[in-house]
């Protein structure tokens, strides 16, 4: 994946004329296929969500008629349910479709959460250091220390279960990595010379933090980010499947698993559906957040 | 050393006093009515009240906030409301349980993650290299609950070479411990192929291949030692991810441990116990990153001063 070989640089050439978009994109394709590989996936999952209602018309809670066969028993994909039905004659495909949008909006609304408290609480320890510093890390070590699918189903249990109070137990559960890293990363910036440079001119605090310093922290931030959605869409599928995430009839991938841990030994075509959904969707956001740290890592080396 | 010893002990201690303030804030604080919480939806006020009174929630905060360090430093984690037992007499009686699962999946992980990560660091950039770090990253992508789903049904119910239930001593042990083994491997595979690499481009290296040392015992004995202290650092930090991993194992293979405790204590609103069990694992994660921290004092020396 690296330009580091010589033919990159051989050929002594004037000033290059500025390539086209397509030329360029078509470079960039090359050099990071799976970026592209996970940024199709995770747009094709956004697509679906949006979408799912013109993708199937049927409706993802409805128990038809034909669901069912006679003894109560799911139906085998066939023609009509092209991934069968589940232990109450739902369509398994409908309810896949219908899953990603519990997926997506745990997976982004706790990675935002995460986000801003991580970011917000790294900064604030990298930039004052000191006693503040202490206080905030001391604080992110007890965070993570607690082992986290246990503490957010306790947190769950105490709040309640429902979508919102799923992603924001895991959203206020999982910025501790984040705060970590940004701490670090502006530990280390404040030291370059145009930062000392701003001070010297007198810039404010306020200019320097988030002029100065957040824009060089952007990079490893926005990776994270993105492998967090992954992590978090995870974590969903995690309580859900403990029964503590979201509220049946809501489909969800996690409680569509355990109803197929249920129903294994006589319906084990809902083994495979939900959980290969779930996989797909969270290695588009790895693909993602590791090919976008390939392509950011050369800058922040050489910057 | 000492020095290095009494402040990792006394960081640790902030932490453990952290998490303790923390689990009490979820139970006293975070409910409008903690009384409620404590005995479910269904339970008459009557004895709502007494709850209130007999566990001073009627007294401000922070007097029960030191009622309740007294009783955990007593080893008191309160009363199961569903056993009527010592919530600390049902964690002990399961921990040994989830300990073995632990040891087995910590142990999968090693033996697939290590020897992965020494392959494609050294066939860095070659065809092999991309199919196990493609392996690898669908690895860290793996839902573990429904991993051993599949394994279950493939191998337990389908083709029968391993028993379904949880009862038949270390042949119960091996699917559970390879579901979390092949979810955690690949984070070791990754830490080591970039660490690997890292040191195989050191000054050193060059010099041991230059006096002629062969290959093998540069790997071996020289870039080893170095690469590994990432690895060993993870596999201190890993407890906390294999507890929590571990919870989700256990529920798919029926596994009787702490992880299931927790699980039907949420089910069952017995609050006492899915804070005792959150509170102690917590706990014990950070008596495990201690153990690391003070280890990694006596292997690398430097790391005392900083």
């Amino acid at each position: 994946m690296s330009v580091m070989g010589g033919t990159e640089v051989t050929p002594v050439k004037a000033i290059p004329a500025k390539k086209s978009f397509g030329a360029r994109l078509s470079k960039s394709m090359r050099e990071f296929p799976m970026v592209y590989l996970g940024a199709l996936i995770v747009l094709l999952l956004i697509v679906v969500a949006l979408f799912a209602p013109y993708i199937s018309h049927l409706n993802p809670s409805a128990q038809p008629n034909n669901g069912l066969h006679a003894d109560g028993t799911p139906v085998a994909p066939n023609a009509q349910y092209i991934w069968g039905t589940d232990e109450l004659g739902r369509d398994v495909f409908t309810r896949v479709l219908y899953g990603s949008r519990v997926s997506l909006e745990v997976g982004i609304f706790a990675s935002f959460i995460s986000l801003v408290i991580g970011t917000t609480l790294g900064l604030t320890a990298g930039f004052f250091g000191g006693f503040v510093d202490t206080l905030i890390m001391r604080f992110t070590d007890t965070v993570l220390a607690f082992p986290f699918i246990l503490f957010a189903m306790a947190l769950v249990a105490v709040l309640g279960p429902s979508v919102t109070n799923v992603f924001i137990a895991i959203g206020i559960l999982s910025w501790g990595v984040m705060a970590r890293v940004v701490r670090g990363q502006v530990l280390a910036v404040k030291e370059f010379e145009y930062v000392q440079a701003e001070r010297a001119l007198g810039a404010s605090t306020g200019r320097i933090m988030f002029k100065v310093i957040l824009p060089n922290v952007l990079g490893p931030v926005m990776v994270l980010t993105t492998l967090s959605v992954g992590f978090n869409i995870l974590a969903e599928s995690a309580l859900s499947f403990l029964g503590i995430g979201v509220r049946p009839p809501t489909p969800s991938w996690g409680s569509m698993i355990s109803e197929g841990l249920q129903t294994m030994s006589f319906a084990p075509w809902m083994l495979w559906a939900p959980g290969l959904a779930l996989l797909i969707s969270v290695l588009g956001f790895n693909l993602l957040g590791d090919g976008l740290r390939d392509i950011l890592d050369p800058h922040s080396v050489t910057h | 050393m000492v020095s290095y010893i009494f402040r990792r002990i006394l960081g640790s201690l902030i932490v453990v006093v952290g998490i303790s303030i923390i689990t009490f804030l979820l139970v006293y604080a975070v409910p409008s009515d903690p009384a409620r919480m404590i005995v479910g939806p269904k339970a008459p006020q009557a004895v709502v009240d007494a709850v209130r009174i007999k566990l001073g929630l009627n007294l401000p905060l922070p007097v029960q906030y030191v009622h309740y360090m007294e009783n955990l430093l007593g080893g008191n984690l309160g009363t199961s409301y569903i056993y009527n037992m010592p919530v600390s007499k049902l964690i002990w009686d399961r921990l040994g349980t989830t300990g073995i699962l632990a040891v087995g999946a910590w142990v999968a992980e090693l033996l697939i993650g290590i020897p992965l990560g020494i392959y494609t660091a050294r066939r860095a950039r070659k065809p092999s290299d991309y199919i196990v770090s493609s392996l690898a990253l669908v690895g860290i992508s793996l839902p573990v609950q429904w991993l051993g789903m599949v394994l279950l049904y493939q191998f337990a119910f389908k083709w029968q070479i391993f028993p379904l239930s949880a009862t038949e001593g270390f042949r119960s042990l091996i699917l559970p411990a390879l579901t979390y083994g092949i979810t955690g491997a690949a984070v070791y595979t990754r830490l080591l192929k970039s660490s690997m690499l890292e040191v195989l481009g050191q000054d050193y290296v060059r010099t041991a291949r230059a006096k002629g040392a062969n290959e093998r015992r540069v790997v071996w004995r020289h870039v080893m030692r170095n690469a590994l202290i990432p690895v060993v650092t993870f596999a201190g930090i890993d407890i906390g991810f294999l507890l929590s991993g571990i919870v989700l194992v256990e529920v798919t293979f029926n596994w009787n441990g702490l992880g299931t405790l927790a699980f039907e204590a949420i089910q069952q609103s017995d609050i006492p116990v899915i804070m005792g069990t959150v509170l102690f694992t917590a706990v014990l994660v950070v008596l495990f990153n201690l153990l690391v921290d003070i280890m990694y004092g006596f292997i690398d020396p430097r790391i005392r001063y900083e």
